[in-house]
């Protein structure tokens, strides 16, 4: 697929990634974050054509068709709206939206806002039970199949195959909850041991509990428009020049290789072409990596071409990934570091990756290089749903 | 992300107003059909394997799909020994949706004999399984509401 647009990215902000207990509620950080893209984008929302909203979970919402209520709570009435949802792909879906509303001509400015209520109003077995549905429910998530154990299976076939070691898992736990230590966004910033992941308790081999990503309340939001749609001109903006999605089937068993991310590999592939990267390894500087486990993180990186097959590995553990290493991956924390809200987690991945390439990202996490090109990766389900976009900064 | 619920690090922002909050419980009975899996969860309860065959490319599916992988047609149902071997193995706890059995319990990848694709099933920790382990599915039909619930592999000795 080819496209003679790449749409622009004017602004954004996001809430904090938490357990909010302060009373308020989804559509308060919606607001927020709304409000605050807007401002950065330096924007009034009349000047916005159309809204996508991502949500994974209307029930957790309680909030049925949040699109139709979310439209009219921003002052956006009688724009267009439309919902998109592919899990934890859900925020990168709607950026997926946007560039194909801009991209087709159908909008000029595209406003993204995406959300998640999941972490902090429920019991932990009502939500687990819930997130377990997201699978294949019939045959999976009633018989009490859980993303955590579907994703061990995955990574201990990945060990088996190419000799993946659970110190090469920590490695990720360790620099994704350091870099999380920059982010004023984060859910669970900490400086921890290759030790102190592997002494955590075991939830479903081989992962242990600082192994897993954390649910969390948030809101994001982005402003994306056509070149030249934004005020003062796009200057160093930075634009989207690659966007690939793809599908995998949903049930592990089903896959011929059930241990790796084919459909992030197809995703990826279709958003390199786009955007004319030959080498991913090589043209790429800085990646956001959706990374619910951190054996995750090193499934996705091969998947996406930044390191061979069964080479991701040992090249976390080389230190290629930290924030000093050759390519920087998940500067913001990730999942595992800054949190997670299927909704808004597509969004701040994009978010952050813009920022970086800017060089204006969270003090202390902003490479001292220069950043050129990214790529933003998300997945849902077991990678069921992927979506991948490469960020190019202009000028 | 994962459906652990670590509270460690929980922050709330910047207000720290406890607000005001209601309890809302919902209670949803649902009448919740089994559809063209009918026969597959009936074999299940029963301890047997059913899965399906593709006709275009004679490949069998354990558990069925409602098409082909490859060929976006329905197959004919088909019977399997019900003997296969361990793939993976994950060693946890399962909480069984909608009841309130929780128990130490692994989850594994099992290749049935037959099939070309692999199904999940629930295996006791002990003795333990691991990759390459041959297994039979068992049943298991007590304290459960639904027949997915029922599916269980228990090891033999080839």
């Amino acid at each position: 697929m080819s496209s003679g647009t790449r749409p622009v990215i004017l602004g954004g902000s996001a809430t904090a990634f938490c357990r909010r207990r302060d009373g308020s509620g989804w559509r308060d950080w919606v607001c927020e974050a709304a409000r605050d893209a807007l401002a950065d984008a330096d924007l009034e929302a009349k000047d916005v054509d159309t809204l996508v909203v991502a949500c994974e979970s209307e029930v957790m919402a309680l909030q049925l068709t949040p699109g139709s209520i979310i439209v009219d709570d921003l002052g956006l009435t009688p724009r267009e709206v439309v919902r998109v949802e592919s899990g934890g792909a859900s925020g990168a879906s709607a950026v997926r939206h946007a560039f194909i509303h801009i991209a087709s001509g159908l909008a000029r400015r595209v406003l993204v806002v995406g959300f998640e209520h999941a972490a902090s109003h429920l019991a932990g077995d009502d939500v687990r039970l819930l997130y377990g549905l997201s699978f294949d429910a019939d045959m999976e998530g009633i018989a009490g199949v859980t993303a955590t154990a579907l994703y061990a299976l995955s990574i201990n076939l990945h060990m088996q195959r190419h000799g993946t070691t659970r110190e090469q898992m920590a490695h990720v736990s360790v620099k994704n909850h350091g870099n999380a230590c920059f982010n004023p966004l984060a859910h669970k910033p900490m400086t921890i041991g290759i030790e102190d992941v592997l002494a955590s308790p075991v939830v479903s081999t081989p992962y242990r509990r600082l192994d897993c990503s954390l649910l969390s309340d948030a809101a994001a939001a982005i402003v994306i428009a056509a070149p030249g749609e934004g005020p003062g001109g796009d200057g160093s903006r930075v634009r989207i020049v690659g966007s690939g999605c793809a599908t995998d089937h949903a049930r592990l068993g089903d896959r011929a290789e059930p241990h790796s991310f084919a459909a992030k590999a197809r995703a990826s592939a279709i958003a390199y072409e786009m955007a004319g990267i030959a080498s991913a390894a090589d043209d790429i500087d800085v990646a956001e990596v959706y990374d619910p486990f951190t054996g995750a993180e090193i499934q996705s990186i091969e998947a996406l071409g930044l390191a061979g097959d069964g080479e991701a590995g040992p090249a976390m553990a080389a230190g290629d990934f930290d924030a000093a290493g050759r390519l920087p991956v998940n500067l913001s924390g990730g999942l595992i570091g800054q949190g997670g809200a299927p909704g808004a987690s597509g969004i701040v991945q994009t978010l952050a990756v813009d920022r970086l390439l800017r060089g204006a990202y969270c003090p202390g996490a902003q490479p001292s290089q220069e950043l050129r090109r990214g790529v933003v990766d998300t997945h849902g389900g077991i990678c069921t749903t992927s979506v991948v976009h490469v960020l190019e900064r202009m000028g | 992300m994962s459906d652990e619920f670590d509270t460690t690090g929980d922050t709330t922002g910047d207000n720290t107003d406890p607000g005001r909050y209601v309890t809302l419980d919902l209670g949803l009975r649902f009448n919740h059909p089994l559809g063209s899996l009918r026969q597959y969860f009936d074999a299940l309860e029963q301890g047997r394997a059913l899965g399906v065959r593709c006709e275009s490319c004679a490949r069998t599916w354990f558990p069925p799909r409602r098409t082909c992988c490859d060929h976006s047609v329905a197959g004919n149902w088909t019977e399997l020994a019900g003997d296969g071997t361990v793939l993976s193995i994950t060693f946890g706890e399962r909480s069984v949706p909608f009841t309130d059995e929780r128990e130490p319990m692994s989850l594994a990848l099992v290749a049935l004999d037959g099939a070309d694709n692999a199904a999940l099933g629930w295996i006791a920790n002990d003795p333990p399984a691991a990759p390459g382990s041959r297994v039979r599915l068992a049943v298991a039909a007590e304290n459960t509401v639904h027949p997915a619930q029922c599916a269980r592999f228990e090891p033999v000795d080839d």
